[in-house]
C-alpha cells in the first residue's frame, strides 16, 4: 500500500478544500446573522465583522461564505488576506477587489472586461469595479440586485509583524462605503482589535458606527466565536477524518471496503483521547486540530511502514496526554493544563508505571481494596453511602446502604459478591438467593458479582433457564450482574487504593474507573450508576 | 390580497419603499416628514432664492440618521421629478482627500442634471482647460438663467464630517497637529474650496453643506463672535460673510436648525406616505384597511400602529425608524416563509407586521437605535414582547438557549431520559402519562445479556397503564447500542408472563435513533430490519417466547438538534412553564416505523405523525401468537414462556 502521508488529516489552517462545510451551532448562527446584514447592504454599503480568538475559525467562516456565494449568482465574496500586504488601506483593498479573478470571471461571462489592475489609479479602479457591479446588478435575478462582499482576513497575523493603524483601516473602509455600491465589508478581527476600533474610533463617529453593524444575538448581545462543545468536537474530528479517508479512496490508495471499515471505527484517535484533548484546549478549532494532527503524526511514527493504517492501532489517552504535555511545554496557543486535577490526570497518563506501582504487601485484602474503590466511585457519582456491612460469608460479601444525595431519606441496599481466584459456585448462588429472598434487614435488590474468573459468565448457563422452584425464590440472572475484571485491573485498583496523595488518588480513581469495564463500552461508575438507579426505582 | 401565489411580504421585502442611509430611488424621497423639516424647507427656499443674486453657502445640520442625506434626495426629487422647485441639483459625496476646484467644476459639468439644463438652454458643453472650468460654468449658468431666471445650481455637499475626519487624520500624521486643530484645518480647506468656487461663479450657485452636530460644535458654527471658523476664514470681508447663510431654528433664532426627532404622529404620516408609494407601484397587492394598522387618517398597513410606536420609542430619528421598519420586515418575512414551509397549520390568512418583529429587529440591532442602548427597562420590555409570541420565541430565542445548554451540558446523551420524559409531559398526553425512571437503569435479563454487554434501558414511562421503555441509539451504533437493542428485545414482556419483578419488564419499546439528516433512514432501517429478523447478526438472535412482538415496538429517527431542544426545554430557567409547553407542542411531530398486524403477519409501516399517535399505536399493539407452540425446555413456572 502506498499512502499519501503528507496530506494532513486535520489541517490547522483554513483552506478552500474544506470550505464546503461549517460545523458548530454558533458559526452557523453567525452566518445567518451576517446574511441579514448582507441583505441590508444591498440598499446601502455597510461594514460588519466577525470576531474571536486566534484559531477560533474566523477564516473558515469567510471561506465558507465564499463557497456559498459560488452557488449564488447574485453575490460574490472577495477575501483579502491582509497579511500579504505591507499596508492595508483603501488602495490595497480596491486593487484586491479589482484583481479578484473570480469577480473578473463572473464579470467576463457578461462581457465586462476589467483592465490591468496595476495600470489604474484609484478613480479608475472605482469606476471599473462599479461599472462591473452595475451591470451584474442589472442582470441580477434577485430583485434587490447583485451584492459584493469584501472580507478582510488575516488582520491578527498582520499585526504580529506590521503596525496596524486601526483608525486608518476604518477610514479606508469608510471611504470605500461611499465608493463601492451595494457592498458589504466584513472585517475578521480579534477581540483586541475590535475593542480598539469600537473604543477609539467608532465611539466618536456615530455616522460611521451606524454603518458598522456586528452580528448580534436576538437580545443584542454580540455573536462571537467560542470554543466547540464536545459533540461538535467529535463531529469535527469525524468530518475531517472521513474527508481524509475519502481522498485516499479517490486516490485509489484504499478500496471501498477499507474505507467503510475505517469510517466505522474510532481510528485514528480514540474517543477518550479526543475528550482529553478537548479538556486540555480552549476548544478552538485550531487547538483541537493541532492536537489531533500531532497525535496522528505520532501514531504514524510509532508504527513501522503502514501498520499505523490499522483500525486497531489508535491513539489512546496516554498518547494524547503526551501530545498535550509537549504542546504545553512549547507554550502552543490554546493548550493548557493549568487545572490541578487535570494536570494530575495528564501526569498519570504520561507515567503510569510510577503511579500504579502495586505493593500487595500493604493491602489487607484485595476484596477490601475493591470495595473501598467502589465506595469512592459511588460517592463521586452523586450517591451517599450511609453504611457498609461486611457479611460473614467467606469474607467476600458486602452490603452498602445508599441514599440519593438529594434525598437522604430514600435508602436502598446494594450487594457485592467479590469472588477472586475461584469461580462462582453453587454455594455462592445459594447464599445470594437467601440474601435477597429472606426477610433480612439488609436485603439488597441487586447484587454485583465481581470476578476475575475468565469463564465467570458461565454461571448463568449453569443455573439453567429457570431456577424458581417456589415463591420467593429468584433466578440468579434477575438480581445479579457479573462484572469481570482482569488481574491487572484489580492490581490497578489496589494501587489506586494505596495512593496517599488525595489529588492523585482522585485522578487515578477516574482513570481506573474508565478502564475497569472498557469492554462494555462503559466505565465501572456508569454500570454501578445504572444498577443503583434500578435499585431506587423499586 | 387578490388570488395570487405571490406573498406580499416577499414583494415588500424585495422592493421596500424606505431606504437606509442613502436613497436608492428618488421616488422614495417625495415626502419630508416632520414639522421641523417643513420649517427648514421654508427657510431653505429663501436662501436658495437669494442665491439667484449672489452665491450662497448654507447648511443642513443634524445627528446621523436625522435625514440630512434624505433632504438632499428630497430636493433633487422636487427639482427633477416633481419640478415644483426650480434648480439644478448636483450631489457630491465627499471623499477623504484634498480636493481642487477643478474637480468640483468637473463634477458639476459631468452631472446629468447640469448637462440636461445646458441642453435645454442650447449650450454645448465643451472641453476647456482647467483654468477655464469655473468661468465656463459661470457662462453656462448665465445662459440657463436667461431661459429660466429662477434657476440656480444647487451644489449639495454630503459627507462633510467624513471628509473632515479623514483629512484631519492625515494632518495629524503629517503635521503632528492635535486632532481638533487638524480637523479645523481640514474644514478650512473645504471652505476655501467652496469660497473659491462661489467667488468664480458669482451668482446662481447655492452650496449646501451637510454637517453633523459634533462637527458644528467642533467648528463653533453657532457663535459668530467667538472663533467661528467662517469668521476666521473670511475675516472682515462683509461680502464673504454675507455669503455664508446658515439656517436657524426660526427666523429670529440664533441657534442653528438641526434635523432631529420626529413625533410619533409624524412617524405614522411618514410610514403611511412610504406605504402609499409602495402600493402605487404594486397594484397587484391590496392595501388592506385594518383597524390595528390605522392611526388617525394614516393607513400604515401592513405595519400595525403598535409596531411603529415601538420603533419610534427605540429611536425618533427618521433614518433609524426606517431601519426599524426594514429589520422588522426582514424578520417578519423570514418567519412567514418558515411557517409556510414547516408549519403551514400556523399560517395566518392575513398577517400583519406586529410589534414582535419590531422588537426582534430592534434588539438584534440594538447598537443602532439611540434610545435602546443602556435602557434596561426598555430592553426588558422588548424581550417580554418577543416572549409572548411563541413562534418567534421558538425560532429566534430558543436556538440561543439551546446553545447555552450545549455549552453547559457537553454530552448529548447524558440525561437524555430526563429530557425526553419531560418533553412527553409537555405535549398534552394528559393524566394517563406517568414518567417512571428518567435515568438509564440496569435491567435484569436472567443472565441473557452478560458482560461485556450491559443491559440497560434509557428511560421508562407509563401510558394508559402500559409500561414503555425507550432506548436511545447513537448515530454510530456502537457496541453499547447493540446491548441496548438486545436488552429491549429481551425485556419486552411476553403476554401471559407474570413475573414478580415487574420493574424489569416492558410492555412496549421505542427505539429513538439519533441521526444526521443523511443517515436518517439508514440507522432506523438497520434497527427495523434487525427487529424483523429478530437479530442484528448471528450472535444477537432474540426470541421472545416464539411470539412475534413487533406490533409492540416503534422506531423513530431524531436528529441531534431535536435532542438538544428537549434538553434545553428540560434545563432552561429562561422560559416559563407555559412557554416550554407551547414550544414542545411545536415539536410534537415525528417520523416513525411501526408494525401493523395483517392476519398472522406484521407489516412494517413508515409514518409521519405526532408522538401521541405513536404511543396510541403501540398501546394497541399486541403480540402475534405463533401458529404452533414452540418447542421449549419446559413450561416456565412463572406463567410465561422462557425469556
Amino acid at each position: 500500500m502506498t499512502m499519501n502521508i503528507l496530506d494532513p488529516m486535520f489541517p490547522t489552517q483554513a483552506n478552500l478544500r474544506d470550505s464546503d462545510f461549517l460545523i458548530g451551532e454558533r458559526p452557523n448562527r453567525m452566518v445567518k446573522a451576517l446574511e441579514r446584514i448582507f441583505d441590508l447592504s444591498l440598499q446601502n454599503s455597510l461594514v460588519t465583522y466577525i470576531s474571536g480568538d486566534v484559531g477560533s475559525g474566523k477564516s473558515h467562516v469567510l471561506n465558507h461564505m465564499q463557497f456559498l456565494s459560488e452557488e449564488n449568482e447574485n453575490r460574490h465574496v472577495v477575501i483579502i488576506n491582509a497579511n500579504q500586504f505591507d499596508l492595508i488601506d483603501d488602495s490595497t483593498i480596491l486593487r484586491s477587489i479589482h484583481a479578484d479573478y473570480r469577480l473578473r470571471e463572473i464579470a467576463s461571462i457578461d462581457g465586462i472586461r476589467f483592465s490591468n489592475t496595476s495600470a489604474l489609479n484609484r478613480e479608475e479602479l472605482i469606476y471599473e469595479i462599479n461599472r462591473g457591479l452595475e451591470i451584474l446588478d442589472r442582470i441580477s435575478t434577485n430583485t434587490k440586485g447583485f451584492g459584493l462582499i469584501v472580507c478582510i482576513d488575516g488582520l491578527d497575523e498582520f499585526v504580529k509583524t506590521k503596525p496596524l493603524d486601526t483608525s486608518q483601516l476604518l477610514i479606508s473602509i469608510r471611504l470605500l462605503l461611499e465608493d463601492i455600491h451595494k457592498a458589504c465589508f466584513v472585517l475578521s478581527l480579534t477581540h483586541n482589535i475590535l475593542e480598539e476600533a469600537k473604543g477609539r474610533y467608532l465611539a466618536e463617529d456615530r455616522t460611521f458606527s451606524r454603518r458598522f453593524i456586528g452580528p448580534q444575538e436576538y437580545d443584542g448581545t454580540q455573536l462571537n466565536f467560542m470554543g466547540f462543545n464536545l459533540s461538535e468536537t467529535f463531529e469535527m474530528y469525524e468530518n475531517y477524518r472521513n474527508r481524509w479517508l475519502k481522498r485516499r479512496l479517490a486516490e485509489g490508495e484504499i478500496d471501498k471496503a477499507e474505507y467503510d471499515r475505517f469510517k466505522n471505527s474510532e481510528w485514528p484517535i480514540s474517543k477518550d483521547a479526543i475528550s482529553l484533548a478537548w479538556a486540555a484546549t480552549n476548544q478552538t478549532p485550531w487547538a483541537l486540530q493541532f492536537s489531533f494532527q500531532n497525535a496522528f503524526n505520532n501514531l504514524k511514527t510509532e508504527y513501522s511502514d503502514t501498520d499505523w493504517f490499522n483500525p486497531e492501532n489508535i491513539v489512546n489517552p496516554q498518547q494524547m496526554a503526551g501530545v498535550i504535555e509537549t504542546a504545553v511545554r512549547r507554550a502552543e496557543s490554546g493548550i493548557s493544563i493549568s487545572d490541578v486535577a487535570f494536570e494530575h490526570t495528564i501526569r498519570i497518563l504520561r507515567d503510569e508505571s510510577r503511579y500504579l506501582r502495586t505493593s500487595i504487601n500493604n493491602i489487607k485484602s484485595k476484596e477490601e481494596a475493591i470495595v473501598l474503590f467502589i465506595r469512592d466511585i459511588i460517592d463521586d457519582i452523586g450517591f451517599t453511602i450511609e453504611g457498609a456491612w461486611h457479611l460473614p460469608y467467606e469474607g467476600k460479601t458486602y452490603i452498602l446502604k445508599l441514599s440519593e444525595s438529594t434525598n437522604s431519606n430514600n435508602n436502598q441496599y446494594l450487594g457485592f459478591l467479590i469472588k477472586l481466584d475461584s469461580p462462582v459456585d453453587q454455594n455462592d448462588i445459594n447464599f445470594l438467593n437467601r440474601l435477597i429472598t429472606e426477610r433480612k434487614k439488609y436485603k439488597p435488590r441487586y447484587v454485583a458479582i465481581i470476578s476475575n474468573d475468565k469463564n465467570c459468565q458461565e454461571v448463568y448457563d449453569g443455573v439453567g433457564g429457570v431456577q424458581r422452584v417456589h415463591t420467593g425464590q429468584c433466578h440468579l440472572g434477575n438480581y445479579t450482574y457479573l462484572i469481570q475484571l482482569t488481574n491487572s485491573q484489580i492490581d490497578n485498583i489496589c494501587a489506586t487504593y494505596q495512593q496517599k496523595d488525595e489529588d492523585y488518588y482522585k485522578a487515578l480513581l477516574k482513570i481506573i474507573d474508565k478502564r475497569c469495564c472498557a469492554r462494555t463500552g462503559l466505565s465501572l461508575s456508569k454500570i454501578l450508576k445504572a444498577i443503583i438507579y434500578a435499585t431506587f426505582e423499586q | 390580497m387578490p388570488e395570487t401565489e405571490i406573498n406580499w411580504w416577499d414583494v415588500l421585502y424585495n422592493d421596500p419603499p424606505f431606504n437606509v442611509h442613502t436613497v436608492t430611488s428618488l421616488e422614495y424621497a417625495s415626502h419630508m416628514a416632520g414639522e421641523a423639516a417643513q420649517i427648514y424647507l421654508q427657510q431653505f427656499k429663501q436662501k436658495y432664492e437669494s442665491s439667484l443674486a449672489n452665491c450662497v453657502v448654507t447648511t443642513v445640520a443634524g445627528d446621523p440618521g436625522t435625514g440630512k442625506s434624505y433632504f438632499f434626495s428630497h430636493l433633487t426629487y422636487r427639482m427633477l421629478i416633481n419640478e415644483d422647485m426650480p434648480g439644478i441639483p448636483i450631489l457630491i459625496r465627499l471623499l477623504g482627500k484634498e480636493y481642487q476646484t477643478k474637480e468640483i467644476y468637473s463634477k458639476i459639468r459631468e452631472a446629468t442634471a447640469y448637462k440636461n439644463a445646458c441642453e435645454r438652454a442650447g449650450i454645448e458643453i465643451r472641453d476647456v482647460p482647467d483654468e477655464y472650468l469655473g468661468p465656463a460654468i459661470k457662462r453656462d449658468i448665465t445662459a440657463i438663467r436667461q431661459m429660466d431666471p429662477h434657476t440656480s445650481v444647487c451644489l449639495l455637499l454630503d459627507n462633510v464630517d467624513e471628509y473632515v475626519r479623514s483629512n484631519g487624520i492625515g494632518y495629524v500624521r503629517e503635521e503632528h497637529m492635535d486632532t481638533e486643530e487638524a480637523r479645523k484645518k481640514a474644514m478650512l480647506s473645504l471652505l476655501r474650496l467652496v469660497n473659491a468656487v462661489t467667488d468664480t461663479v458669482g451668482t446662481g450657485l447655492c452650496v449646501v453643506l451637510s454637517l453633523t452636530v459634533d462637527m458644528v460644535n467642533l467648528l463653533n458654527l453657532e457663535s459668530f463672535d467667538n472663533g467661528n471658523i467662517f469668521t476666521s476664514l473670511v475675516g472682515t470681508d462683509a461680502s464673504l460673510r454675507r455669503r455664508f447663510q446658515p439656517i436657524y431654528e426660526s427666523r429670529d433664532s440664533d441657534r442653528l436648525h438641526y434635523f432631529g426627532s420626529i413625533t410619533l404622529e409624524e412617524t405614522y404620516e411618514m410610514i403611511a406616505s412610504y406605504m402609499s408609494s409602495f402600493f402605487d407601484r404594486h397594484s397587484e397587492i391590496e392595501r388592506r384597511i385594518i383597524q390595528e394598522c390605522i392611526f388617525h387618517e394614516y393607513n400604515i398597513y401592513p405595519f400595525t400602529a403598535d409596531t411603529i410606536k415601538l420603533i419610534h420609542k427605540a429611536s425618533d430619528y427618521p433614518g433609524e425608524i426606517v431601519l426599524g421598519c426594514l429589520s422588522a420586515l426582514q424578520r417578519f418575512r423570514d418567519f412567514q416563509n418558515y411557517i409556510q414551509l414547516n408549519h403551514p397549520e400556523y399560517s395566518e390568512n392575513n398577517p400583519t407586521i406586529t410589534h414582535t418583529y419590531a422588537a426582534l429587529g430592534i434588539l438584534q440591532m440594538s447598537e443602532y437605535f439611540r434610545n435602546v442602548i443602556g435602557d434596561s427597562e426598555f430592553i426588558k420590555q422588548l424581550k417580554e414582547i418577543i416572549g409572548a409570541d411563541i413562534l418567534v420565541l421558538y425560532l429566534e430565542v430558543f436556538p440561543q438557549l439551546v446553545e447555552q445548554t450545549k455549552l453547559a451540558d457537553v454530552d448529548l446523551q447524558g440525561n437524555f431520559g430526563e429530557a425526553f420524559l419531560d418533553f412527553l409531559g409537555r405535549i398534552g398526553l394528559g393524566d394517563e402519562y406517568l414518567p417512571l425512571q428518567s435515568k438509564q437503569r440496569f435491567m435484569s435479563t436472567r443472565g441473557r445479556i452478560k458482560f461485556p454487554d450491559f443491559p440497560t434501558i434509557d428511560c421508562t414511562f407509563k401510558y394508559k397503564d402500559q409500561k414503555f421503555g425507550v432506548q436511545f441509539l447513537s448515530k454510530n451504533f456502537s457496541g453499547l447500542d447493540v446491548s441496548k437493542f438486545k436488552t429491549a428485545a429481551t425485556t419486552i414482556k411476553a403476554a401471559g408472563a407474570d413475573h414478580f419483578v415487574e420493574e424489569d419488564f416492558l410492555d412496549k419499546v421505542i427505539f429513538i435513533c439519533l441521526t444526521k439528516d443523511t443517515e436518517r433512514s439508514m440507522i432506523a432501517d438497520r434497527i427495523s430490519t434487525a427487529i424483523d429478523s429478530r437479530s442484528l447478526d448471528d450472535s444477537t438472535l432474540i426470541d421472545v417466547q416464539g411470539k412475534d412482538y413487533r406490533p409492540r415496538v416503534g422506531v423513530t429517527s431524531v436528529d441531534e438538534g431535536t435532542v438538544w431542544n428537549w434538553k434545553t426545554l428540560n434545563q432552561t430557567d429562561t422560559l416559563t412553564n407555559d412557554q416550554k409547553n407551547m414550544i414542545a407542542l411545536l415539536m410534537k411531530q415525528t417520523e416513525y416505523i411501526t408494525w401493523a398486524v395483517r392476519g398472522s403477519n406484521a407489516r412494517k409501516e413508515d409514518k409521519k405523525g405526532t408522538w401521541q399517535s405513536l404511543l396510541e399505536k403501540l398501546h394497541r399493539g399486541a403480540d402475534i401468537l405463533p401458529p404452533v407452540r414452540p418447542i421449549t425446555r419446559g413450561i416456565p413456572p412463572d406463567g410465561g414462556w422462557d425469556r
